[in-house]
């Protein structure tokens, strides 16, 4: 068997990258290790489709149709060095977004996540979980406070966070940045004007108590699943992501019940994503709630917490070259 | 789904069973409490309980223990309660141990007559074999240029981690010393012997960057292998390879300071210098050489019956029969029969 080439898109400070990196090297059966790191530089391209349904996509010399390939962060730039700013400017829109977006949504056999991953959208998600009868907590988008005091008083108790993505950062002026965040908050009769007003777009969800949390890795159609205990600590009932360094919550492998996991399944299917973290309540009566997907999540704690060696495994299925799951591609793609 | 009566160990709180006590071992946040036996017994089968039985299986005062140890396991956050049904959702940990190197951590002992370089060193005997935490030592004074071309090849490759111990020359000004462990991110440690006092000069930031100094003399090799609770290894990571390999020497390498390439610098066994040998693979290979990784405490006289034994260190280079491997370190005080610990460090260090 030919030996793989592999392209490793990531952040050179990610240590899930260098982990997953140190088992490829101690394998060692692979061609060569391609790091894309940060914001990787287009510097020459190259795409050919001809007849014989051949196809050859060359990135910086690097032919990448023929590479297994793990998109974990970063991005591509790719520049164009014309003089004139406002030509360079219309020169970018119209020949370079539409290939740099050919290449984030980049797909073929042996390809672990892609950059347009980042950007599923989880409204559409909730949407699918609804079809696919995976319980979700009641939610709610309006710009109408009349509106969200009915979906308060129906759900007694609720929660805001994001719609998409829960940080963004603001440039003041040339010298200071501002960084927002928002994560789940709860929502109390005093946070909602009482004379009937509008506002922003704005998510709400009805609070869903916990017995624990359930964070689940997924990797074409295998689960790796941990239980995080938040709900003994103050400062994490709400969100387990407000980490209490001292005392952290106790996190434990879990296994989902198969029904879920299938259905799980069948929703990774119609996002046409391969990998991804699965964010999950389990509440005081033993029902399942999904909350989220995280597309290119954190897996290390996970992995440690666990012994689930996950970067062993995603190294392997670099490494598989592609030449086994041609199943799975194919159900992606049907 | 209210009855929640049973009581469900975490799990990666781990008991292990010694010939007189027990042991719960908390991997997760680095801390054992001691157990009697009796009570260990009643999870070496499952690791759960269901306490609506514990009125028909004891009686009135073998209850009360019960409930205290429970209340024990409790208030250290080792249990928590679910019911029958859910108890399949919490399989146990995978006791595995899988790490990607056939090196795992090296120590390279150096002096002023040391003619190796770091950079040799890393180059042959480190990069092919993954191997990324390394350990360096100092037992008398070196310049600071020794440290800074030392430092700048570390920095500059692929290792992860370095511990430091070397000897205090900074007559108590420690301000420079700190920067420099500050701007190096890749010291874990920076421990200073022959010091004043023991303390600690800079706390740690994430595993990292951590400074001490203590006033033991650290002047040779003959230092290393006291098993003490301070360095009792509570981790998934050495918990698991403590199972099947040994806690000390397990795919680890040792550098001298004349070059000698060996298990651990404090045995007498060479299997070549550095000068004449630019490849592991053959030492590695050498069942002379790799016999020690698989001693496992569970082999070793003594320790097999000690509760401690996956998270004690262990030391093959001073036992207490020395013609015999299999014997335990020399350097213990401890025996697991009595529970007793016999303090004596001075007659270890000399
Ligand atoms: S008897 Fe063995 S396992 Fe127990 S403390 Fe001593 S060296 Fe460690």
């Amino acid at each position: 068997m030919k030996k793989a080439s592999i392209i490793i898109q990531s952040q050179s400070f990610d240590s899930s990258t260098d982990t997953v990196l140190m088992w490829l090297y101690y394998y060692g059966n692979f061609n060569k290790i391609h790091l894309f790191f940060n914001d990787y530089a287009i510097e020459n391209f190259s795409l050919l489709f001809s007849d014989q349904k051949k196809k050859a996509v060359k990135i910086n010399n690097i032919p990448i149709n023929k590479c297994s390939f793990w998109y974990r962060r970063g991005e591509y730039k790719i520049t164009s060095n014309h003089r004139n700013k406002s030509f360079r400017k219309n020169l970018e829109k119209v020949a370079l977004v539409p290939l740099i977006s050919y290449l984030n949504s980049f797909f073929h056999f042996n390809l672990i996540n892609r950059f347009n991953d980042n950007f599923i959208n989880k409204v559409t998600v909730l949407e699918h979980c609804l079809d696919l009868n995976i319980k979700i907590p009641n939610t709610l988008i309006t710009t109408n406070s009349d509106e969200l005091n009915v979906f308060l008083s129906e759900n007694k108790m609720i929660i805001t966070k994001s719609i998409q993505n829960p940080f963004f950062s603001l440039n003041i002026n040339q010298n200071y940045k501002a960084y927002f965040s928002t994560p789940t908050q709860l929502v109390t009769l005093k946070d909602i004007p009482k004379s009937s007003c509008s506002f922003s777009p704005s998510f709400f969800q009805k609070y869903i108590p916990k017995q624990f949390e359930i964070r689940s890795f997924y990797l074409n159609g295998i689960f790796k699943s941990m239980v995080i205990f938040s709900q003994q600590n103050e400062k994490t009932k709400i969100d387990y992501r407000n980490y209490d360094h001292k005392n952290p919550n106790r996190c434990v492998p879990y296994i989902l019940p198969k029904k879920l996991e299938k259905k799980l399944h069948q929703l990774m299917l119609r996002l046409k994503l391969n990998c991804g973290s699965f964010d999950i309540i389990y509440t005081p009566e033993g029902e399942y709630y999904f909350l989220e997907i995280n597309p290119v999540g954190q897996f290390q704690w996970l992995s440690r917490n666990c012994n689930y060696s996950i970067e062993k495994t995603i190294a392997k299925t670099i490494l598989k070259n592609g030449k086994k799951d041609k199943n799975l591609y194919s159900a992606l793609y049907k | 789904m209210k009855n929640r009566n049973y009581i469900h160990l975490f799990a990666n709180c781990l008991i292990t069973k010694g010939i007189s006590r027990s042991v719960i071992c908390d991997l997760q946040r680095s801390k054992y409490v001691l157990i009697p036996n009796s009570f260990a017994d009643l999870f070496s089968k499952q690791r759960y309980y269901n306490l609506k039985e514990a009125p028909r299986i004891f009686d009135q005062e073998n209850l009360s223990i019960f409930h205290e140890y429970v209340a024990v396991l409790k208030d250290h956050n080792f249990i928590f309660s679910c019911s029958k049904k859910e108890l399949k959702r919490f399989p146990q940990l995978q006791l595995k141990f899988e790490y990607p190197a056939k090196i795992t951590n090296a120590i390279i002992d150096f002096d002023k007559n040391s003619n190796t370089t770091i950079k040799d060193i890393i180059q042959y005997f480190l990069i092919p074999y993954n191997c990324r935490h390394i350990q360096i030592r100092c037992f008398e004074d070196m310049d600071s240029i020794f440290f800074d071309t030392l430092i700048t090849e570390i920095n500059h490759c692929f290792i992860k981690s370095v511990e430091f111990i070397i000897k205090d020359s900074f007559e108590q000004d420690y301000t420079q010393i700190m920067k420099w462990v500050e701007n190096n991110r890749k010291i874990k440690s920076l421990v200073l012997h022959s010091s004043q006092e023991n303390k600690v000069i800079q706390k740690e930031n994430y595993g990292f960057g951590i400074v001490v100094t203590t006033r033991q003399k650290i002047t040779s090799e003959s230092h290393c292998g006291i098993i003490h609770p301070d360095y009792f290894n509570i981790t998934i990571e050495s918990y698991t390879e403590s199972l099947c390999y040994n806690s000390c020497l397990n795919r680890k390498i040792s550098i001298d300071k004349s070059g000698n390439i060996k298990n651990c610098p404090s045995m007498k066994q060479s299997f070549g210098n550095i000068k004449s040998i630019k490849t592991l693979d053959s030492i590695i290979e050498n069942p002379d050489f790799n016999k020690y990784w698989t001693i496992s405490k569970d082999k070793i006289e003594t320790c097999m019956y000690c509760e401690f034994r996956y998270i004690c260190i262990d030391c093959r280079a001073y036992l207490e029969t020395p013609e015999n491997i299999y014997s335990k370190p020399q350097k213990c005080g401890y025996d697991p029969f009595t529970n007793k610990w016999k303090w004596d460090y001075e007659s270890f260090t000399k």
